[in-house]
């Protein structure tokens, strides 16, 4: 049988408002937790018992959309996709994903992430463009040629591992480990020619050699894409090709 | 439309070790620039101090080594080799681990998904116990040998 | 290749100074453990006068002071300001961060080089 007794949880919020609020500061609720109740239903409880200007972002409520990361207990997770009683029966506290700026409360301004993941060309690069225009073929691939980008494709752009790294926490320009794991989901892409066009962005200052395997982006990832490993692997194919020892077979355009 | 109000939230340089519960690599990259920034600074005064063999002769060099072995100094000493063992051992590993060869290759993520973090925590285990073993045996080297 | 390349001599000079360092290490800070190994008297210190003099005795000794020397200002110096630029201070003061950077390595180097030279040349009239 399930448990369905409730205990008081005290949830410590984070609290900003920028119309009203010079700093920031925490307030506590006291939260009637029932076994497999998300940390999204501990926040949807204080908006409707204690105080119905709280603020954050959710949607799916299933761990798809990437709308509801923020810092549980000191770990970047989606709220949707975390059980209370998984994290702790004494407290929680909850605050917004940190290295972005907050808008309110428990929401933060991703921007900067999109417009860096935009950087980095996130879509599949033919040398030859007239291709898109041939819709009687399509590009061959294999399982195992699939199963090369699969797992980095699953991003659902969160922003957990960008708050989790600390190369992120210092360096404003750093590109991040989103963009740069996806900028290994193309090229580890059968169907990718985008290599010498992604090169000088990965290349510049702030770019992917500024990650020094903090790790913590794959421990947060709550699909886990790994973007350590992801960042790592793009890292052997810069040095590969700096050594001029890398190779890639690119697929070629078949009848469909 | 009104200014964009917003909170700067990026946790700094505290951020390399505090504002969040992180796991025992996340800690070895904030160790392994401690040790690079002890081992550079004090590599920079030891190229002056060890020159003055060179410039001074025997003259300068046994009352300078003299006062450099003293207890005060002989703490800095077996500081430096601790940053020694723990930068150069866990710097194998970041090798090892940025030419993709420790990280593994992509899988397909099935819940509770494992990561590359996984892939190497034995070598990260592994050179911190070779670090421990290096600290200790330089310990007694400069602490009860000599 | 701005970043990779930097990357690729950071390392390069990284696996060096394993070698170089380690060996140095184990000479002055290890000679109990190892038996005096790289000290021509084991009964005495590795820095006193003696041996270091003794180590000295040698070109080759010279040759592996300047590698050890170049190896690890270019791995520290170059580690240093990879760190410093990953901050706002060395994000809005990059080139003169650099400048500084590559004068103190560059004026090191040469007093550090000259320095190791002279010194064999002194140990080997004192030995002989």
């Amino acid at each position: 049988m399930s448990d369905t007794s409730f205990r008081n949880i005290p949830f410590t919020v984070f609290r900003y408002n920028p119309q009203t609020d010079a700093t920031p500061h925490v307030e506590t609720y006291t939260v009637k937790v029932q076994s497999g109740m998300t940390v999204l239903d501990g926040l949807h409880q204080i908006k409707s018992d204690h105080d119905a200007s709280l603020s954050w972002r959710y949607s799916c409520r299933m761990g798809v959309c990437g709308s509801c990361g923020m810092l549980i207990n000191g770990r970047a997770m989606l709220a949707c996709n975390t059980q209370i009683l998984d994290v702790s029966t004494i407290a929680i506290a909850v605050a917004p994903l940190p290295n972005f700026p907050v808008i309110r409360d428990l929401v933060p301004d991703l921007e900067s992430m999109f417009v860096r993941h935009k950087e980095i060309k996130p879509w599949i690069i033919r040398k030859d463009e007239s291709e898109s225009d041939r819709l009687d073929r399509e590009y061959s691939q294999s399982p195992e040629q699939l199963e090369a980008y699969l797992q980095f494709s699953y991003c659902i752009k969160c922003g957990c591992c960008m708050a989790a790294c600390p190369t992120m926490a210092t360096d404003a320009e750093y590109l991040g480990p989103q963009p740069l794991a996806q900028a290994y989901r193309y090229e580890a892409d059968s169907r990718d020619q985008g290599f010498e066009e992604r090169k000088p962005i990965l290349d510049k200052d702030s770019g992917l050699f500024s990650c020094h395997y903090g790790s913590e982006c794959s421990v947060v990832c709550p699909k886990g894409v790994d973007p350590a490993k992801a960042i790592q692997l793009m890292k052997r194919q810069m040095v590969l090709d700096l050594i001029g020892l890398r190779r890639k077979k690119c697929s070629g355009l078949h009848h469909g | 439309m009104a200014e964009k109000k917003e909170l700067d939230r990026r946790l700094g340089i505290k951020g390399w070790a505090l504002g969040g519960r992180w796991g025992f690599e996340r800690y070895l990259y904030t160790l392994h620039r401690i040790t690079g920034l002890g081992l550079v600074t004090y590599f920079l005064l030891h190229i002056l101090v060890t020159s003055t063999r060179a410039f001074g002769g025997r003259a300068i060099w046994d009352p300078l080594m003299g006062t450099l072995g003293s207890g005060f100094f002989k703490a800095g000493e077996f500081l430096v080799f601790a940053g020694f063992a723990i930068h150069g051992l866990n710097g194998i590993r970041l090798i090892l681990i940025e030419l993709g060869i420790a990280t593994g290759k992509a899988i397909e993520p099935e819940y509770p998904y494992p990561t590359s973090v996984g892939n190497q925590r034995p070598l990260a285990i592994t050179v911190s116990i070779l670090a421990a073993v290096l600290i200790v045996l330089g310990a007694y080297n400069i602490f009860i040998a000599h | 290749m701005r970043q990779t390349r930097g990357w690729f001599f950071h390392v390069a000079a990284g696996l060096a100074l394993v070698i170089l360092l380690g060996t140095h290490m184990t000479i002055m800070h290890l000679d109990q453990v190892t038996g005096g190994a790289g000290n021509a008297d084991p009964a005495l210190k590795p820095v006193d006068w003696e041996n270091v003099t003794q180590r000295g005795d040698s070109p080759w000794m010279a040759l592996f002071y300047i590698a050890f020397l170049g190896a690890a200002l270019f791995h520290g110096l170059f580690g240093t300001r990879t760190i410093l630029l990953e901050t706002d201070f060395g994000a809005r003061n990059r080139k003169t961060l650099t400048a500084v950077i590559v004068i103190v390595g560059f004026g090191l180097f040469i007093f550090g080089s000259a320095a190791a030279i002279s010194f064999v040349q002194m140990s080997q009239a004192v030995v002989m």
